[in-house]
């Protein structure tokens, strides 16, 4: 009979906790260049990379939930009434999981260099798909103008992998060194998920 | 099959799917994804409450220990201001008095007497471009019921606009900044028969925390620093709320005249924003009183 998690279970509870607190009270004081860390993203973006796939996506549709719970986004509607929608939180959050999990797996090695880069393709990723969303809907639903590619590229696309990078370095000490496994746990761990393809695993 | 039904990809194509279903359902109205989130809500707000506490706990005693200086010059411009706001004030004393007899004889109405003024703190701020919905911790349970197709204005201490209140929970309400794409007030320029235009919110300037003039008449001359104010057409804002100051105008193409313009509000910097309600006729409820007590006295 296998043993309740509950190393695993408190450490995600706290990290979580403190990620979505963090980001949704002190995002004005985090503010760099008019962007702001997105550390729900890449807190989900690392945990998926360094803990696996089942990981990732717990923490993403947790994460999401509360996005959508708190700030979710706004949109107009069809028939011109505000909407605020439910679930883009969590299908974003879902998808981050998803891709990032399986970043550097088969010949590569995954390793804490790599996650930087997983980081920063996750989100151009999420912006460049964020953009085309926000042109499809200005252009077809509100008829109104379309921003510029350029000024996005060097205004919030750059800028915002830039401070993700940043805001992922003490999210990579607290997965791998504090928690939620013991780091001889996480070496087993990443040979029971080689043979059970789901990629290797971390190389210190 | 079983190895069909336990293989990551496939997982992750049956979630999507769900997850667009429910996003779809979303935008149908009154759906219940919505109602859905309430309870998570209601769960995680403590929570987040005391995180932001204990955060707003921290920079208080920080700032208490290296203000210091700063607040002691701070403490002298500020006794330099109300010496001369004490001035200014009695001179005012007297304008209310002058005021006050020429509203009774020319029988002028208070901008926002109609109004209630709800004050309430912000929670929660917007997480990105996407995310970019502000809550407040003012919801049904204070006063803030929202009906279908209503919204209340939203001002900051200065009555600035904010933007309004979209949606309203028992003890929180999410606000739309009138940065956002999805913002459209009507407003005037703030003169005896100032030009109407539209104040909306714009994908490209609200980075810069600006906002776009659209609608403009081509023979209005606007010009930099012209003062914009809600018109109040629409009826969802009151009329005189200072919205900002525009900042350049366009007129190249005469069809499509455009401004920019700069908002009074830092969303940033907001901590208290007050939410206007508009207070229920009294004429017609009393109406509705006698007739209720006269149908009460036949029976």
């Amino acid at each position: 009979m296998s043993r309740f998690p509950f190393r695993k279970v408190i450490a995600y509870t706290v990290y979580i906790i403190l990620v979505f607190c963090i980001q949704v009270s002190y995002s004005a004081e985090m503010s760099i260049w008019g962007q702001i860390p997105d550390l729900m993203l890449v807190f989900t973006v690392l945990t998926a990379y360094f803990h696996g796939f089942k990981d990732g996506v717990i923490v993403g549709l947790i994460l999401g939930l509360l996005r959508d719970c708190f700030c979710a986004p706004c949109v107009t509607g069809l028939d011109g009434q505000l909407v605020v929608t439910g679930g883009i939180g969590l299908l974003v959050m879902f998808l981050a999981a998803s891709v990032a999990s399986s970043f550097f797996t088969g010949r590569m090695k995954r390793n804490v260099p790599f996650s930087f880069v997983t980081v920063a393709a996750v989100t151009m990723m999420y912006k460049i798909a964020g953009f085309l969303l926000s042109v499809m809907w200005l252009s077809l639903v509100q008829h109104s103008g379309v921003p510029d590619i350029a000024d996005f590229i060097v205004r919030s696309l750059l800028p915002q992998m830039g401070l993700n990078i940043i805001a992922a370095i003490p999210l990579v000490f607290l997965l791998i060194f504090i928690g939620p496994y013991k780091r001889s746990k996480t070496k087993g761990k990443a040979e029971d998920r080689i043979i059970s393809g789901e990629g290797n695993w971390v190389t210190y | 099959m079983r190895k069909l039904l336990t293989s990551k990809w496939f997982i992750i194509l049956v979630t999507v799917l769900i997850l667009i279903v429910i996003i779809g359902v979303g935008f149908i109205p009154g759906s219940p994804v919505r109602q859905v989130l309430k309870p998570v809500s209601g769960l995680a707000s403590p929570v987040q409450g005391f995180v932001k506490n204990v955060g707003d706990m921290i920079g208080d005693a920080r700032s208490a220990l290296f203000d210091g200086m700063a607040i002691r010059e701070e403490n002298e411009k500020l006794k330099e201001q109300i010496a001369q706001l004490q001035y200014a004030l009695t001179q005012s004393e007297e304008a209310a008095i002058r005021y006050e007899e020429l509203k009774e004889a020319l029988h002028i109405k208070d901008t926002f007497s109609s109004y209630d003024v709800y004050g309430a703190a912000i929670l929660s701020r917007d997480a990105d471009e996407w995310f970019s919905v502000i809550r407040a911790d003012a919801g049904s349970r204070d006063g803030v019921k929202l009906g279908s197709g209503q919204a209340y204005a939203v001002v900051d201490v200065d009555m600035s606009l904010v933007g309004r209140v979209i949606e309203a929970d028992e003890s929180n309400s999410k606000i739309l900044t009138l940065m956002h794409e999805s913002f459209r007030v009507s407003c005037k320029v703030n003169e005896v028969n100032g030009a109407y235009v539209t104040c909306c919110g714009d994908a490209n300037l609200k980075k810069d925390g600006l906002c776009r003039l659209t609608d403009i008449d081509p023979d209005v001359v606007l010009e930099e620093g012209d003062v914009i104010v809600t018109s109040g057409e629409g009826g969802l804002f009151p009329e005189g709320i200072p919205v900002g100051t525009v900042v350049s105008v366009d007129y190249s193409d005469p069809l499509n005249v455009t401004a920019t313009l700069k908002p009074y509000i830092d969303v940033s910097q907001l901590k208290d924003v007050f939410i206007m309600i508009p207070v229920a006729d009294d004429s017609a409820s009393t109406d509705a009183t006698e007739q209720t007590s006269a149908e009460g006295g036949v029976q």
